[in-house]
């Protein structure tokens, strides 16, 4: 009698505890649903340097502020700081940002001539790195570079000329492979390169020789699947393939063979992003239309 | 080796040159004789160090000198 009173109050007891814990559960759950995650990470890219002297391109977080961006930029460029995978920046640590303004899109900046302080081959790879990294802001349509006060039209060691206004036209990571004066051709091609299994992207500007549209060049050049005599790769290879293009009213409409597996989003991704920065850094096009079996995959906009 | 600076006129030509333009088109289009074309083209290879007039398009474009 006892002893099935006893089990009684342990059922009892159990059957309580159980269903206040039951009940507390979904307060906390209900209470950990109503906190709102207000964190918002703002990232852009810069080029930092490997170990064969090409820029790569490295995600950052930046402030919300354009003008409260840019000293995080030229900071995390300074050869002083090291990132993942052994990237380093290329500019002088005792770089200084004199003064910086931005009107109708062109950021004018001013530095201390400490940036130029460095050796005779990397002169050129610091305004490639300076001016591809600022210009990742959709606001910045150019880059107006002084020393001092004074324009820097002509780099001191290696006599390279400057427009006054920088755009993505002076290249990146230059490659001059051109055997005759007829129909030669300026690209950026997006390659990509891979450091302690991490994917940066690579731009490469490639002057050279060829009859053929630039989208079609771009698109047989990245088809290669690797650049040769490099470690730079590319994303379209055998398998994804790009069946046809079509060019009309400012937009290139690209269609991919079917190949391609749309549950890989991430490779997709990775194409899309090659293929179309290569178009819209190398043309005046201003859209880039991806297509596959007449179905809209991605639209990316200059 | 980078000796000096080209002149505007000696840049104007290989500007015109990588456009495919002829010896006779830039001659006709600048009013200027083929012979004084061919000087100035002769004149920016012995500034710039090279022989042939690609490997001049090759230091102009390094040197950002002309832009396609």
């Amino acid at each position: 009698m006892l002893r099935q009173k006893i089990l009684r109050k342990i059922y009892f007891t159990t059957l309580i505890v159980f269903i206040l814990f039951i009940l507390s559960s979904f307060t906390l759950n209900k209470n950990i649903s109503n906190i709102k995650v207000e964190y918002q990470t703002n990232l852009s890219s810069i080029y930092l340097l490997d170990d064969n002297n090409y820029l790569l391109e490295v995600n950052i977080v930046v402030k919300e502020n354009i003008m409260d961006s840019i000293p995080i930029i030229i900071n995390n460029l300074k050869w002083g700081n090291r990132h993942y995978s052994g990237l380093k920046g290329i500019i002088p640590n005792d770089t200084k940002i004199n003064n910086m303004s931005l009107e109708d899109g062109i950021l004018s900046i001013d530095f201390n001539s400490e940036l130029l302080n460095v050796n005779k081959n990397l002169e050129e790879k610091v305004i490639e790195s300076i001016v591809y990294s600022l210009l990742k802001f959709k606001e910045i349509k150019g880059v107006k570079i002084t020393i001092d006060g004074k324009a820097l039209l002509t780099l001191p060691q290696t006599q390279i000329s400057l427009d006054s206004i920088l755009t993505k036209d002076f290249g990146i990571n230059k490659q001059v492979d051109i055997q005759t004066m007829n129909n030669i051709q300026k690209v950026t091609l997006y390659y990509y390169e891979i450091k302690d299994q991490n994917h940066y992207y690579v731009p490469i500007t490639k002057y050279l020789n060829s009859s053929d549209d630039k989208v079609k060049i771009i698109i047989d050049n990245l088809g290669n699947n690797y650049l040769s005599s490099t470690n730079l790769m590319s994303y379209l290879n055998d398998k994804i393939k790009i069946d046809n293009y079509e060019i009309k009213n400012n937009t290139v409409t690209l269609s991919f063979n079917n190949i391609v597996d749309l549950t890989s989003e991430k490779i997709l991704e990775e194409v899309i992003y090659t293929l179309a920065n290569s178009i819209l850094d190398s043309t005046d096009f201003q859209k880039v239309v991806f297509t596959m079996d007449d179905h809209l995959l991605s639209i990316k906009t200059k | 080796m980078y000796k000096s600076v080209l002149t505007g006129r000696e840049k104007e030509i290989f500007s015109l040159l990588i456009k495919n333009k002829t010896t006779k088109d830039i001659a006709n289009y600048l009013n200027i004789s083929e012979k004084t074309v061919r000087n100035h083209i002769s004149n920016a290879m012995q500034k710039l160090g090279v022989k042939g007039r690609a490997s001049a398009v090759v230091e102009l474009i390094k040197l950002n000198e002309i832009s396609l």
